[in-house]
């Protein structure tokens, strides 16, 4: 299923390589992972985004020197009483980012819950990415940055706070994730030198790369 | 209130309270009460309750309840419709003692008890006279003498051995025991009836324009010292003629001669020979068991749900759901019995349960523990007798045996589970154009002069065909929604208003003084709450109705919603309630009882979909699923190909029922028609159908895969044609039901086709659902 590639619609004017990764939205409900979706896709933020029901399927691609990235984005419901449905959204997936909501610590304990099952559950050599979100609330922050980034270094997750309101770090993040994704089987090794955490397992099985 | 139907110490009453001196003649007390009523029920109250009358709470409260209890026995023993002189005065009679128990000065906290327990017989006695009204000629009559006052489909389980019993039971193994004193008692149910006994004993073949009978009697599951029984004893008998119009011929089989020698028969199923059960849960409860020499039994579940019964069963026995072309049949093998060994009982075993307590006090504790907490206390005490469960050697089948065996008997009307290819549809025919909506004339035109509503079907009728106009969508949604029994009178429905606020208020008062320290130590309340908090401020903003920072209907909405919380709390707050209730606090003009008791009926109706573990929400598109590959076997061919079989894409279409699919003034024509449960109970299941249909060409031709197809539908959203989506729905039920014959059981059930012959118990699909939901929404008032 992860695999299952999009027809590619033979496009003459792409240069170089076009890669498509399955990526997964996690975390408590209303930390703003469909906003922060909604900010990377369409650039756009609702201030009453609804919550979301089942799971919503959206696509968006970016340039990373002359390869372009298309990241297939699963945004899920984060409500507890869902927690059954995740699963079948992960599987799969070459990368994740798991939310949580600065100004909220138990969304930041969810969230390493979320960072648990991924590591025992999903694709192995997921890429996860830590999302705090809401920094445009700093003011009511109870989750301290210091705690949050030793805790993504310690599990090796990629971290960053974000701010889907202010667009902070929203392609950032996205950007960052895309780099750390192995790019096809032959990676070189300048490439791997960018890479924060090593990946070694899984290349295979992660790569969906397409010339 | 008819006062002609009142006594001479009723009019007393109903004099007194207004500060009128009773009069020796019951002819003038009458004619004064009917002019003072008249004023009354127009609004114009110039007569203030007389409160000086002194009145004694306790004899009070005893007169009443003796009144409640003459009542109940008149409510059983009702002949005719609703227009008849019987009907009538017990409808006076529960008018009276509905006044006599509003105006009962409850302060201690007993007498306040006492009120509320009677306000709730008599809603319970209001809500059995509705039943009886709309399906106009049911009878509906318990001839068992030893009838439980809390009405029809009580489970009565209790435990009869006695302790030496017990310890004898492990002694001799080898003899069969049938006599009755040595038996124990796993399960007991009045009122199950037991279909086609006459093909069970005859083998004969019944003909279609016979009249089917059925015989009603008592269920039980018995336990003798080697072996377990279910046992079936007759009790009356029914005749239901293959009429739309039915009538119950009710006769105590003792006096019925010609009958008896009929009815005499006890059916006696050993579980050891049990090959497998099938159920069925649409309309009547039923459950068809398998035998090992072939025979096949049906019990019919006249007004209790199945589920004890089968729980019952699962305690004893091991069973597995039969596979076929890697989907459930909906059969369910029996592999063995339970042994004392099975970690069931096992883990049972160590919780000491009967040591030396009498049987008596084990009886009574599951009785009041019933009453406060029936289910759980149901399952604790089927837990505690399967302790005294005895030794057996196991005694599986093997597979190849049990397949045969079922094959065998493929060819029954109601034991058929052959995964039919897909049939061939007849054409399907052209969609109707929706109807006019239901106005205002024709809705108030339609009630007798105390407000009744005459036809319930032919309103609800108009609504399927074209939906209500917005004006009187305030009123129609509270009968849809089951606030209102279609048949209430408007004094009735006043007392309705009254005793409902003052429900919703109590529940409210619960969480609204909980106070930050309590909810500290409060996990579950908390995290329901927050939840509340984070979808209250995000539900339907983009509407006039909710914009803007402080909007009251907010608070309102969360004021609901966690009121809801206090009503269930173990379903507590899921995300979607929100968006269902949204539309209903707007009907409602933000009138929070309203939008309470109203929200309660639709979640009634849904609240499977909102289940821990999803089992709602996977049974629903597994039931989709079985309905497309019927209608459209193309696309479902293309979705098995995608992975998309099981139809995730439509989660959000079902769990909110469409809420976030259609603009707000779509929605509200979807619901009504949603909630008339016209042509069936699934009816959303052939919109999603019709809908997935009108795309079925983009899906195929443009390739689509598992992402694009959830993308897609999620993108149709307020792209949907409604008038288009309905009507499509109701000519593919057409086309359906043309080809009903062939189609699989399983679609055959989910739309309501496949009781359609002999067993119909009720005039029509609809009345039959009505009825389940009517039931359902009186548990809730008991």
């Amino acid at each position: 299923m992860a695999n299952r590639a999009v027809p590619q619609r033979p496009n003459g004017q792409t240069p170089g390589k076009i890669c498509q990764f399955k990526l997964v939205l996690l975390g408590e409900s209303s930390v703003g992972k469909s906003s922060l979706v909604l900010r990377f896709v369409k650039g756009q933020f609702h201030e009453y985004q609804e919550s979301t029901i089942g799971a919503a399927f959206l696509t968006q691609t970016i340039h990373l020197n002359d390869v372009a990235v298309k990241f297939e984005i699963w945004d899920t419901a984060g409500q507890e009483r869902y927690h059954s449905l995740a699963p079948m959204y992960y599987r799969g997936a070459q990368a994740a980012i798991v939310v949580y909501d600065i100004t909220n610590q138990d969304t930041f304990e969810r969230a390493k819950n979320w960072v648990k099952e991924l590591q025992r559950q999903a694709t192995p050599g997921i890429v996860i990415a830590l999302a705090g979100n809401k920094l445009d609330l700093n003011n009511m922050r109870s989750v301290q940055t210091d705690e949050s980034q030793t805790y993504a270094y310690e599990n090796g997750l990629l971290f960053m706070e974000t701010s889907a309101k202010t667009s902070a770090n929203v392609t950032e993040i996205f950007k960052a994730i895309a780099e750390k994704l192995p790019k096809n089987e032959t990676t070189n090794a300048a490439q791997q030198g960018r890479r924060l955490v090593e990946s070694e397992a899984g290349n295979k099985s992660l790569s969906s790369c397409c010339k | 209130m008819d006062f002609a139907k009142l006594d001479e110490e009723e009019l007393s009453y109903e004099l007194k309270t207004r500060g009128i001196a009773p009069m020796n003649n019951v002819n003038e007390m009458r004619n004064v009460l009917r002019g003072l009523i008249k004023i009354e029920v127009e609004g114009k109250s110039l007569l203030a309750t007389d409160s000086s009358v002194s009145i004694d709470v306790k004899s009070e409260v005893k007169t009443c309840v003796k009144k409640l209890q003459v009542i109940n026995t008149m409510v059983k023993n009702i002949k005719g419709d609703r227009y008849s002189e019987h009907y009538r005065a017990v409808d006076a009679k529960l008018c009276h003692l509905m006044n006599r128990v509003d105006k009962l000065p409850a302060v201690e906290p007993q007498d306040r008890k006492d009120r509320s327990n009677l306000l709730k017989g008599i809603l319970f006695l209001m809500r059995k006279m509705e039943e009886m009204a709309i399906s106009t000629t049911v009878v509906e009559t318990n001839t068992n003498t030893n009838d439980n006052t809390a009405g029809t489909g009580t489970v009565i389980l209790y435990e009869k051995t006695t302790i030496t019993d017990m310890n004898s039971t492990s002694e001799n193994s080898g003899s069969v025991t049938s006599d009755e004193e040595f038996g124990t008692e796993y399960f007991v149910q009045q009122g199950v009836a037991i279909k086609s006994l006459s093909k069970l004993l005859k083998g004969s073949k019944r003909h279609k324009n016979d009249s089917e009978t059925h015989y009603t009697g008592l269920l039980k599951i018995m336990k003798y010292k080697t072996a377990k029984f279910i046992e079936w004893k007759p009790t009356e008998m029914s005749i239901f003629p293959d009429a739309d119009e039915w009538n119950i011929v009710d006769t105590d089989y003792k006096q019925n001669g010609k009958n008896k020698n009929d009815c005499n028969i006890d059916i006696k199923i050993n579980l050891a020979t049990m090959k497998s059960y099938k159920m069925k849960k649409h309309k009547k409860h039923q459950i068809s068991i398998l035998q090992t020499n072939g025979s096949l039994v049906t019990f019919l579940f006249e007004s209790s749900p199945i589920n004890d019964f089968v729980t019952a069963l699962k305690t004893l026995l091991h069973t597995e759901k039969e596979i076929r072309h890697h989907r459930p049949t909906g059969v369910i093998l029996v592999l063995s019995e339970r042994q004392d060994s099975d970690p069931l009982c096992q883990s049972i075993k160590e919780l000491k349960i009967f040591p030396d307590q009498p049987p008596t006090s084990t009886v009574w504790s599951f009785i009041s523990g019933f009453q406060n907490n029936p289910v759980e206390k149901t399952y604790e005490t089927f837990a505690k007798i399967s302790d005294v469960l005895l030794t057996r050697t196991p005694d599986t089948r093997p597979d190849q045996e049990v397949a045969e065996l079922l094959n065998r008997v493929e060819d029954d009307d109601e034991y058929t589970m052959v995964d039919h290819p897909p049939s061939v549809l007849p054409p399907r025919p052209v969609a109707k154009p929706r109807g006019n909506p239901l106005n205002q004339a024709t809705f108030y035109q339609s009630m007798d002069n105390e407000g009744r509503i005459l036809n319930p079907d032919n309103i609800k009728n108009i609504i399927f065909y074209g939906g209500c106009e917005h004006l009187i969508r305030y009123e129609v949604w509270k009968y849809l929604l089951g606030y209102y029994p279609w048949n209430s009178t408007r004094e009735q429905r006043l007392y309705i208003d009254k005793l409902q606020a003052a429900e919703y208020e109590r529940m409210k008062v619960q969480w609204m003084n909980m106070s930050p320290d309590q909810i500290s130590r409060f996990n579950m309340y908390r995290d329901r709450k927050s939840l509340i908090d984070k979808d209250v401020y995000r539900t339907d903003r983009t509407l006039d109705f909710f914009a803007g920072d402080g909007n009251e209907n907010l608070v309102k909405l969360h004021n609901v919603l966690m009121t809801y919380v206090m009503y269930n709390f173990d379903l507590g707050y899921v995300q979607g309630m929100s968006d269902l209730l949204s539309p209903i606090l707007m009907i409602m003009k933000s009138d929070e009882v309203e939008s309470f008791w109203c929200f309660v009926g639709f979640m009634n109706r849904v609240n499977t979909n909102f289940e821990l573990k999803q089992t709602g929400m996977k049974k629903q598109l597994n039931d989709l699923h079985y309905l497309l590959t019927t209608v459209s076997p193309e696309l479902e061919n293309h979705l098995k190909k995608m992975d998309s079989s099981n139809m995730y894409f439509c989660f959000r279409w079902l769990l909110v029922l469409f809420k976030r699919e259609f603009v707000h003034s779509d929605i509200m024509r979807l619901w009504e028609v949603l909630w008339t449960d016209i042509p069936c109970a699934n009816f959303h299941l052939l919109i999603c159908v019709a809908i997935l249909d009108n795309e079925k060409d983009t899906i195929i031709n443009e390739n689509y895969g598992l992402t694009e197809i959830l993308k897609h539908v999620n993108n149709l959203c307020e792209r949907i044609d409604l008038d288009k989506a309905l009507t499509t729905a109701y000519s593919i039920y057409e086309q359906l039901k043309e080809a009903q014959p062939s189609l699989q059981d399983s679609v055959n059930e989910l739309l309501g086709f496949s009781l359609s012959h002999s067993d119909t118990i009720l005039s029509s699909d609809s009345n039959s659902k009505e009825d389940d939901y009517e039931k359902a929404l009186l548990m809730n008032y008991l």
